[in-house]
């Protein structure tokens, strides 16, 4: 663990040390805290990324129910009788997904305002922050707020507004006792964006599979068995079979990837929210090796997601 | 806050708080407490009930993992041995779906391993021209093979266990009832805590009865 900062923090004349001290409460490893927030930048921005995957896939799955309950109900209905039931199961799905994509963009947006929050960290702890960052940063807490709110969770409502709007540049001990005061609403919020793990594991065991299952069996399967279909006697169709049958072949399942997403969405929700719940407990330290690891984790979580 | 989601896990943390909390300790808190007579009495009645769901709750936990769930899984094993049969089980399978629709209905949602079994046999329900029992033009009747049935539900109990983590562990519970333990540990006079833990222990034991369906196992 680097000790650089506390060591200075002990030189200095006592005055100063003790004004520091009074006003920080302790020193901090140097850059830790700033680490932390760069690690919940990236974790909460992957999160972001990973809601709209999930309402995707979702909606993959359901349009494939959809399609294949019309195939199975052509057989059973005709004509009016049939219209109807189509209509009724197209809205009931319309109803279900709807709610399904509200859920996730309420996870969305309190995830992306935490990262908006880890941001206006990150800027202040360097000497380029505008001088309004203090002020900037309650506000970016109040918009959280409103986001875990609209989440459906009670806030917390007791985090006191911290910074002098007249600050420039954030020192470690600073920015280490914003994220323990600030600590019972960045837990509210991490307690939402775990919904999204448990959204991801309802919508991968099992959607993920039907969604393959339904892309081949109707799209590869049936136009090549089925011989009253001339769709790869046409050249666009039989383009388009090509084409589907190398995805089926070629590219990874769907139920694999929803499964690689849920393992990763979950693996980083415990790395990062256990250093978090750590680091501004005031009871546990974590080295700047543990630090690091978490980080290397979280940024590669988020290349995972991205190239989703 | 790790990402755990056994039913173990709110029992565990409900059992710790009633174990924490010692008759002798809770009348010491009502002991400094300025409450009247009969807000005390009425702490008194919540807590004995908080002891009673809970014991009644463990059994039930209990006999679910004992017996019922063996027999639910072996239910389903066998069928997963006959998706992968030839024409000769045909029959055999469709029976089997049969006992599978009543076995999965027992499933209790917490129940993460089985759950994942569910999970991976009703996406191969809704398609039988693909298992090799029955070739594309023996497909079997929707009402001897009804595709969706097992998929409608795992999705009603996948719901059921959302609304148990999401709005009444996750959201009301959880937090506080660690708080009071850890304040009961630390011998806090923290007597609002604990009511406040014992309100939300009976809220979560409530929930809880609902979704393990007791009635039907004990």
């Amino acid at each position: 663990m680097k000790r650089t900062g506390q060591w200075a923090c002990r030189t200095w004349p006592g005055a100063a040390l003790l004004l520091i001290m009074v006003l920080t409460g302790g020193c901090a490893t140097t850059k830790q805290y700033t680490t932390l927030a760069e690690a919940g930048s990236a974790y909460t921005g992957a999160v972001a990324s990973l809601a709209d995957k999930a309402s995707a896939l979702e909606v993959e799955a359901s349009s494939y129910q959809l399609l294949n309950e019309r195939r199975l109900l052509s057989t059973q209905y005709k004509d009016r009788a049939l219209r109807d039931t189509l209509t009724t199961h197209l809205s009931s799905a319309e109803t279900n997904d709807y709610r399904a994509i509200q859920k996730n963009r309420r996870i969305r947006d309190v995830a992306m305002s935490l990262q908006a929050y880890f941001d206006g960290l990150k800027a202040m702890a360097t000497s380029s922050a505008p001088s309004d960052i203090g002020k900037k940063t309650g506000d970016l807490i109040t918009q959280l707020n409103i986001a875990i709110k609209n989440a459906g969770r009670s806030i917390s409502g007791s985090d006191p507004a911290l910074l002098s709007p007249a600050l420039t540049h954030m020192t470690e001990a600073l920015l280490k006792k914003e994220l323990t005061d600030r600590r019972k609403t960045i837990l509210n919020a991490l307690t939402v964006i775990r919904q999204l793990d448990e959204g991801l594991e309802r919508t991968s065991t099992g959607y993920g599979a039907e969604v393959d299952k339904s892309f081949k069996f109707m799209l590869v399967k049936t136009p090549y068995t089925d011989s009253k279909r001339d769709d790869l006697m046409r050249l666009g169709g039989m383009e388009l079979w090509l084409q589907e049958r190398r995805k089926v072949m070629l590219e990874s399942s769907n139920a694999d990837e929803a499964k690689a997403m849920i393992d990763a969405s979950r693996k980083s929700y415990d790395a990062f929210s256990e250093t978090f719940e750590k680091m501004t407990s005031g009871n546990a330290e974590v080295s700047m090796d543990d630090l690091g690891k978490t980080v290397d984790e979280l940024k590669a979580f988020n290349t995972f997601v991205k190239n989703l | 806050m790790k990402t755990d989601e056994s039913a173990a896990n709110p029992l565990r943390e409900l059992s710790d708080f009633a174990a924490s909390l010692s008759d002798d300790y809770l009348e010491e808190q009502l002991g400094k407490s300025s409450k009247n007579s009969g807000e005390k009495d009425q702490i008194r009645t919540k807590y004995a009930a908080l002891r009673g769901d809970l014991s009644r709750i463990l059994h039930g936990w209990a006999l679910y993992e004992n017996a019922v769930r063996n027999e639910i899984e072996l239910q389903l094993d066998r069928f997963q041995v006959l998706l992968e049969s030839g024409p000769e089980q045909k029959e055999a399978l469709v029976r089997q779906l049969e006992v599978v629709i009543v076995n999965a209905a027992r499933i209790n949602c917490f129940d993460k391993e089985l759950m994942v079994e569910l999970a991976d046999i009703w996406p191969e329900v809704i398609f039988p021209e693909e298992l090799p029992a029955f070739g594309s033009d023996q497909s079997p009747s929707p009402s001897e093979w009804p595709r969706y049935r097992l998929k409608e539900i795992f999705s009603k109990k996948q719901s059921e266990c959302d609304e148990f983590w999401l709005d009444v562990y996750n959201d009301a519970c959880r937090l506080e009832i660690e708080t009071a333990t850890d304040a009961i540990k630390k011998k806090k006079d923290q007597l609002d805590a604990i009511v406040k833990s014992i309100d939300r222990g009976i809220t979560l034991l409530t929930a809880m009865n609902k979704i393990l369906g007791l009635a039907a196992v004990l």
